[in-house]
């Protein structure tokens, strides 16, 4: 009679154990952002913070050299992004953009040996775009990225493709003829909620015209019925998009919103004028920059529709309210804030001359234009 | 606002659960009967004399029972008929009858939606 007692009460012990161990350590802190009462308010654990703040290291940034002197664009063939750069400068960014994409690598994940201005590997293309992408972003988008700025660093955190990317999500297996609502299975984009599985399609992506056409103030703002047509459907794609918010910043609703009154600007804190501009330099990336590589970007680099790995607000913040907590990671790096196209000469190499010549190269060596790549991410945040 | 239509399953099987789980395991009744007696209804019944009170009955529990399930599917359907018909957003409505409190703005500057903003 003892025995099975004293193993029944040691499988709870454990079992309890177990359970208890998956909870994070009380007690939590408290950041009030909003009135008091309304629970707006940011929690953070300080024993899990210790981590966030390890994985968001700024990099020590590459020692700094005069902007004197000739530019790139007229040094180098075949410079077209960074040309209004010094000599010494582009060479210092392109050791940081080695260290920050590829440090295993090296140059050899975009360049090949035969010269650097051959556009051989598809790799030094979507440099070239994201490059510019870059500067977009610290140039017009200063709503959402100022007072800290974005870098290659900011996303990619010495990967190839930064951690969380994503690409249309096919939606669940099916029987033929069935139709399903694209929704209630569990969910990455949607934090494991049963909302919509793909609501980053729609909202991250296409023009403004699209976008203006979308459920986004679904909330009825007036105390009696004023003609709000809004369904339970339209209310979740929102919902969802905002669990993908939620989970990429490590922030509850409170972050932005008072969540009895989620429309309500006015009661809203200033984090959710930034994330609506986020949302708007988010959409611009995808839709005007990375979705230029779609024709040339090789398969293993697309989801499995075929679109290439876009942008989300993971892809910067990484579980952070702030990307790298808010550090200014590109004021060490001035030229990513400004716009460095070098009007085109007609004395330095002909464009259509280098390009024949890199198509030359690419038949040669198709297999290593795609080698030296590991394929972290194709897979997260899908 | 379903919240009503939602606690009707649940509270149906909190009925049921107290019934099944009360029976004690075949395997272990000789310890058990010893300091644990009565039957399972009247150990559930245990339970609604703490909650209700000490003069709960088997027929006062049922009758507050019943009148439970039948007025909580009453108050949720009115609720879900009321909205979106009669009332739009239910916090602003109770802002109007002054039952909820309208909070003051953050800051001394006021987040402003930045579509009103590109309007201006």
């Amino acid at each position: 009679m003892k025995l099975p007692q004293f193993i029944r009460a040691t499988v709870v012990v454990i079992a309890g154990s177990l359970l208890l161990a998956g909870c994070e350590m009380p007690p939590p802190e408290t950041v009030q952002l909003g009135n008091r009462g309304l629970g707006q308010e940011l929690v953070v654990n300080p024993k899990t913070l210790a981590a966030t703040v390890a994985a968001n290291q700024v990099p020590t940034p590459q020692p700094a050299v005069p902007s004197v002197g000739p530019k790139a664009g007229d040094i180098y063939q075949n410079v077209q992004v960074l040309g209004d750069l010094s000599v010494g400068e582009f060479t210092r960014l392109m050791a940081a953009m080695t260290e920050w994409i590829s440090p295993e690598e090296g140059c050899n994940y975009c360049h090949v040996a035969e010269g650097f201005q051959y556009d051989t590997k598809y790799t030094k293309r979507v440099a070239r775009v994201m490059t510019a992408m870059t500067q977009q972003a610290n140039v017009e988008w200063g709503a959402h990225v100022g007072g800290a700025g974005v870098t290659c660093y900011t996303c990619h955190r010495g990967k190839n493709i930064p951690e969380y990317v994503w690409a249309t999500d096919p939606g669940q297996p099916h029987a033929a003829g069935v139709m399903t609502a694209g929704q209630n299975i569990a969910s990455v984009t949607a934090a494991y909620s049963s909302l919509p599985n793909d609501p980053l399609t729609p909202y991250l992506e296409g023009d403004e015209e699209e976008a203006a056409t979308l459920p986004w103030r679904v909330a009825g703002q007036t105390a009696l019925p004023n003609g709000n047509r809004s369904s339970v459907k339209q209310t979740e794609y929102i919902y969802s998009l905002m669990m993908h918010f939620s989970d990429s910043l490590g922030v509850n609703c409170t972050h932005c919103h008072n969540t009895r009154a989620f429309y309500d600007w006015e009661q809203s804190s200033p984090a959710r004028v930034r994330a609506w501009h986020g949302i708007r330099m988010v959409r611009e990336m995808n839709t005007k920059y990375v979705n230029q590589t779609t024709d040339w970007l090789p398969d293993h680099r697309k989801g499995p529709m075929g679109d290439p790995l876009k942008v989300n607000c993971a892809t910067c913040h990484q579980g952070a309210y702030k990307p790298m907590l808010g550090a200014n990671m590109v004021k060490d790096y001035p030229n990513l804030a400004r716009t460095t196209l070098l009007e085109p000469k007609e004395e330095t190499a002909p464009a259509a001359e280098v390009e024949a010549a890199a198509e030359e190269m690419a038949e040669e060596m198709p297999a290593q234009a795609n080698a030296g790549s590991n394929d972290q991410g194709m897979t997260a945040g899908s | 606002m379903h919240l009503p239509l939602l606690a009707l399953p649940l509270l149906h099987g909190l009925f049921q659960q107290l019934n099944v789980k009360q029976q004690p395991a075949p395997c272990s009744r000789e310890l058990e009967q010893i300091y644990d007696r009565g039957t399972a209804s009247e150990r559930a019944a245990l339970f609604w004399r703490w909650t209700m009170g000490f003069n709960a009955t088997m027929e006062g529990i049922h009758r507050w029972a019943w009148w439970f399930a039948v007025l909580t599917v009453i108050t949720g359907g009115i609720g879900i008929l009321l909205t979106g018909t009669v009332v739009e957003n239910w916090y602003l409505w109770g802002v109007k009858h002054g039952i909820a409190p309208a909070y003051p703005v953050i800051d001394a500057v006021p987040v402003v939606d930045p579509m009103m903003e590109a309007n201006q």
